[in-house]
């Protein structure tokens, strides 16, 4: 039920010319492409599974794209969006989750028993998808270098390639931008 | 936050983050002007530390994990790991325990599969576990139910694999046997957990559930290791808080309390679970279970006494202070057997009814540190040297008797932790033996052989129980010495004999080792040389017969190539362990700068498994001690990964505490603790003053403590000193300024006491006065650094971190006259500094560190005369 690579191919390059108008036929497409293998990750059961969203951003890449035509243009386009979705796609997941949490905890649950449950402190990815919000407003190139390597999961060398910008300053900009996050993820 | 502010932030930012960090506060001053705000900010982010990418990556992670998950809520029938889940065999307080089989095709086992219902960082505990397994892997017990394997769910959910065990709870088992059989299988379960602490494992959660009897009567024990695996205490980062999993009917004081955990604690819940065997109901009882009252019960109320011996026995178990109780399961257990057979028992208040007792009372013998091991050995020199006096034939049965009892002794007590004293006691007792019979013993060669071996057994022993002092390690050589005078005679009449040969080498290497202890390189030189001699010519079962550990050729080799090391001279120390490659000493590579090989070395050491002896386990932290410190101590020459180095030093510290915990007596297992906290705090610094702060005061904790006991000690005061100079900076920068002055003062004083002055002290010294804007005392301690650390040069050429700390010193001057204005200066210092760096490879070996650094190095020289150029245009 693969759409025609070609499709997908195409609508990557309205994008990327600045078409926003596709996005709402190029998300159903990489979205159930990205689900159904995240699906199929769990099912291989592999002893040593941790699902690594990256790695479905790739194998989805390698499944939506031709083969035949490595023009790395399309591929730096496709991470940039499979990027942006799949950081859409987990926030609006935990922001689901999070609502439905809050619903079942309504009553409050009396201190008897020896266990207190304390929250986890880690970065949450709504804390994230907030804070990168906050970082774009005065500083968007950063904000879009942390969403490719994390959400996107690209190297540095294609981090700058799709940014046009070099790995040195690419490095600099990143060591800045983590230092800045991690404030921000700790600050509150 | 605007566009142009950020602008201007980034500009300060990015040129301060190339410079090194002591090069920063000079230039964020000047870059700065008076926009305190805006230091404040650059600072923050220079200083943002903390593991950012692992942070986002693990939350990305885990979202996509559940998003993927929702559909597999019933594990039945699926797969967790390498096991097929068969059924539920029942869920409790910490998650669900699960029936499953492995099945490979061929081969079936049935096991227990428990899968934790909390979430936790899954990275840190599989990298827990992994180190973990190791010592779990240990435990082979026929009564210790096995754990095989471990991982995280789909579910992100820690899950562990037992051997799976049907049997009945102890407690349910028990009711309606005889009380004879009841404290039978209470003592084997005794023995497995007496076992699991001679590995230094603590149950943590023993309680009736967790001890099944199967159909055949055997006991077995659950969960052994899970549940310190599951204490976040230990873990590098507090990211994820965990409940503290309390079974508060068997919990000890300490531990509703949340305090430190040791054996103690495991005898307390074995006391508990007695207490229930024995009377049919629980020690405690509960008015509600919230925390408060579970502490208030557990901790200030003694529960209801029972009758007769065995209620003291309990009593004693169930002691509130841990100190008070038992000191061993061994103990507990010994007590047990003599109330079954009719002897009197320990746990009489203030009794202490056996034979030899009062002989310890008088010499103040903590018995309880001891144990048995050491009663019964006095009680055999004692029977031997009764033997001898009655006559004279009987002496050398009774004196063969007393050395092989001798030797085994020393070697169990080494296995038990907690035995200084009990060692030191038989080390003292020994030798009054020993000395009393060289005067009475014939010239016989077999008693004096035997003779010899006792006092090998009392001088290799000697200088390495705890007390690192000179007066031990002049006593140990006394001791060698007389050993020596035997072992050289008993050579003489016959040169051949394998045995007398390694008797020899082991009486040589134990002169030399004081030797060196003492400081004494060239005199420990000599004594190594004469033992090689003697080493080639002995075999292992002669090393066997004199209960001496193989003492081979290439161990002595080795024991030089340190020696050289200590004085500096690293390329002949290489040199002398050219032909066995992978025994060289990392330290001499590092020394020379071949961090890369020196971490390939300890990386390769890591496997090494201790052996199970107690004073061994401190030994084995030795490599991965090492190895952070290259891997990421930016005081000294390393590889630049601080996180890596911190989260192996976490672990060694835990180790360390927990084996100091073991023995508090342990003055070099306290040194060693105190010099890894201080590298703790080393490599925490700069990511995060306030964990280093603490690092650094238990490391001087500690060392004080050491000094306290063995005043004299050269090598600790230098240690001393350096410590107390390290803390100043992350005390500084978390708002202790005036304690840090205090420190580094501290450090002048011990440095001037042993005349040795060191320039990283002065250089600490000049930032803090910087920091109070105390230009002319700053410049007057950097300019004091220079000659210091030229001198050291000149002492050690070959030890290229000295070589680092010179440039240091120019590095600081050099930020120190730029932020002045004085441009030309500070050119002049830069471009030492730079100079040192680009002559790296003319003295030592080139790292990742050194080439950094030289870059570092030029692009402030290059700065500096952008600068003067733009100074001098009109």
């Amino acid at each position: 039920m693969s759409p025609p690579s070609s499709d997908v191919t195409q609508l990557l390059q309205e994008w990327s010319r600045g078409n926003q108008s596709v996005v709402d036929q190029l998300t159903p497409l990489i979205y159930s492409e990205l689900r159904r293998l995240a699906d199929s990750y769990m099912r291989r059961e592999r002893p040593d599974h941790t699902l690594q969203p990256t790695a479905l951003i790739h194998e989805a890449y390698l499944r939506l794209i031709q083969q035949g035509q490595p023009e790395w243009h399309s591929r730096s386009h496709f991470f940039r969006f499979a990027a942006h979705l799949m950081r859409q796609i987990l926030v609006d997941h935990a922001r689901g989750r999070r609502a439905e949490k809050r619903g079942a905890n309504a009553e409050r649950i009396p201190l008897e028993q020896a266990e207190i449950a304390v929250e986890s402190v880690a970065a949450d990815v709504v804390a994230l998808d907030e804070a990168l919000v906050r970082l774009a407003s005065f500083d968007e190139r950063k904000a879009q270098i942390l969403e490719l390597k994390f959400f996107g999961g690209m190297t540095e060398e294609e981090v700058a390639e799709a940014l046009g910008i070099s790995v040195r300053t690419l490095g600099r900009e990143m060591r800045l931008a983590k230092a800045w996050m991690s404030q921000a993820l700790t600050s509150k | 936050m605007t566009t142009e502010r950020w602008r201007v932030i980034e500009e300060i930012y990015q040129a301060a983050a190339d410079l090194e960090p002591a090069a920063r506060p000079g230039f964020l001053e000047q870059s700065c002007g008076g926009d305190s705000a805006l230091r404040r900010e650059v600072e923050g982010l220079l200083g943002a530390g903390g593991d950012v990418d692992t942070a986002i990556e693990a939350s990305i992670r885990t979202e996509a994990e559940t998003l993927a998950n929702r559909a597999s809520e019933s594990v039945v029938g699926k797969r967790i790991g390498l096991y097929r889940v068969t059924g539920v065999i029942g869920a409790g307080g910490m998650g669900t325990v699960y029936r499953a089989l492995r099945d490979d095709g061929e081969f079936q086992k049935e096991v227990a599969i428990k899968v934790v219902k909390r979430g936790m960082d899954f990275d840190a505990l599989l990298a827990r576990f992994r180190r973990e397994r190791r010592i779990l892997a240990r435990l082979e017990h026929p009564n210790i139910s096995r754990l095989l394997d471990g991982g995280v769910t789909g579910e992100a959910l820690p899950y562990f694999v037992m051997e799976y065990v049907e049997g009945t709870p102890l407690t349910l088992y028990c009711a309606g046997k005889p009380i004879k059989e009841r404290l039978r299988l209470f003592r084997e379960v005794c023995a497995a957990v007496q076992y699991a602490h001679q590995n230094l494992i603590v149950h943590h959660d023993l309680k009736p559930a967790n001890i099944l009897v199967t159909k055949d009567g055997v006991p077995k024990l659950l969960d052994f290791g899970v549940a310190k695996l599951l204490d976040p205490e230990q873990l590098p980062e507090h990211t994820f808080t965990l409940v503290r999993m309390l079974t508060p009917d068997y919990a000890s004081p300490e531990q509703v309390r949340g305090e430190a955990i040791t054996t103690a604690s495991d005898i307390y819940s074995l006391g508990a679970v007695l207490y229930e065997i024995v009377s049919g109901r629980r020690a405690h009882c509960f008015g509600s279970r919230t925390t408060a009252e579970m502490e208030r019960v557990v901790c200030q109320i003694d529960p209801p006494p029972l009758a007769g011996e065995l209620g003291n026995i309990v009593q004693m178990a169930l002691r509130k202070e841990p100190e008070r109780r038992y000191a061993t399961v061994e103990q507990f257990s010994e007590d047990i057997r003599r109330h079954l057979d009719g002897l009197p028992v320990i746990a009489r208040p203030d009794t202490i009814v056996y034979r030899g007792g009062k002989f310890v009372r008088r010499n103040k013998l903590p018995v309880a540190a001891a144990g048995f091991a050491f009663v019964a050995l006095l009680i055999g020199i004692g029977v031997a040297l009764q033997q001898a006096r009655r006559a004279d034939r009987g002496r050398l049965e009774a004196q063969q008797y007393a050395s092989a009892v001798l030797q085994t002794a020393f070697e169990r007590l080494r296995q038990i932790p907690g035995t200084i004293a009990g060692r030191t006691q038989l080390a003292e007792t020994s030798l009054q033996y020993l000395n009393k019979l060289a005067a009475e013993a014939p010239a016989d060669p077999q008693l004096q052989l035997d003779l010899a071996i006792g006092y090998l057994q009392v001088a290799s022993n000697k200088g390495t129980i705890g007390h690192p002092n000179r007066v031990e390690y002049e006593k140990s050589l006394e001791t060698a010495h007389k050993l020596r005078a035997i072992a050289e005679d008993l050579q003489r009449r016959d040169p051949n004999a394998k045995v007398r040969n390694a008797l020899l080498a082991a009486t040589y290497n134990v002169i030399g080792h004081n030797h060196e202890n003492l400081g004494n390189h060239r005199e420990a030189l000599k004594w190594y040389e004469r033992a090689k001699g003697h080493a080639f010519a002995a075999d292992g079962e002669s090393y066997r017969r004199i209960g001496h550990p193989d003492l081979s050729g290439i161990q002595l080799q080795s024991s030089i190539a340190g020696v050289h090391d200590m004085l500096g001279d690293h390329r002949t120390a290489l040199n002398l362990l050219q032909d066995s490659p992978d025994r060289r000493h990392p330290a001499s590579l590092a020394s020379i700068g071949a961090l890369d090989e020196a971490a390939r070395l300890l990386r390769g050491r890591l496997k090494w498994l201790p052996d199970r002896a107690y004073v061994s386990r401190i030994f084995s932290l030795f490599h991965p001690a090492s190895l952070a410190v290259i891997e990421g101590n930016p005081l000294g020459l390393n590889l630049g990964d601080q996180r890596q180095a911190q989260i192996r030093l976490v672990a060694v510290v835990a180790e360390a505490e927990q084996l100091f915990n073991a023995d508090p007596l342990d003055m070099w297992c306290a040194w060693r603790l105190a010099m890894w906290q201080a590298r703790l705090g080393a490599v925490t610094r700069e990511a995060d003053p306030s964990k280093a702060v603490a690092a650094y005061a238990r490391s001087v904790q500690l060392l004080a403590l050491v000094l306290e006991r063995t005043p004299t000690n050269l090598r600790l005061k230098r240690d001393i000193a350096r410590v107390h100079a390290e803390s100043a900076m992350p005390l500084r920068n978390s708002g202790q300024a005036d304690r840090a002055l205090q420190w580094l003062q501290r450090a002048l004083d011990v440095e001037r006491e042993i005349g040795e002055p060191a320039s990283f002290t002065h250089l600490e010294l000049g930032d803090a006065f910087l920091a109070r804007r105390e230009r002319n005392k700053a410049l007057q301690q950097y300019t004091d650094a220079v000659p210091i650390a030229e001198k050291a040069i000149e002492a050690r050429p070959q030890t290229m971190q000295l070589r680092r700390e010179l440039a240091d010193c120019h590095e600081r001057l050099g930020a120190f006259h730029q932020s002045g204005g004085n441009l030309p200066l500070a050119l002049d210092h830069y471009s030492k500094s730079q100079a040192i760096w680009r002559d790296w490879t003319k003295h030592g070996v080139s790292s990742i560190y050194n080439q950094r650094r030289e870059k570092a190095a030029a692009l402030a020289v290059e700065r500096c005369e952008r600068m003067l150029k733009a100074s001098r245009k009109p």
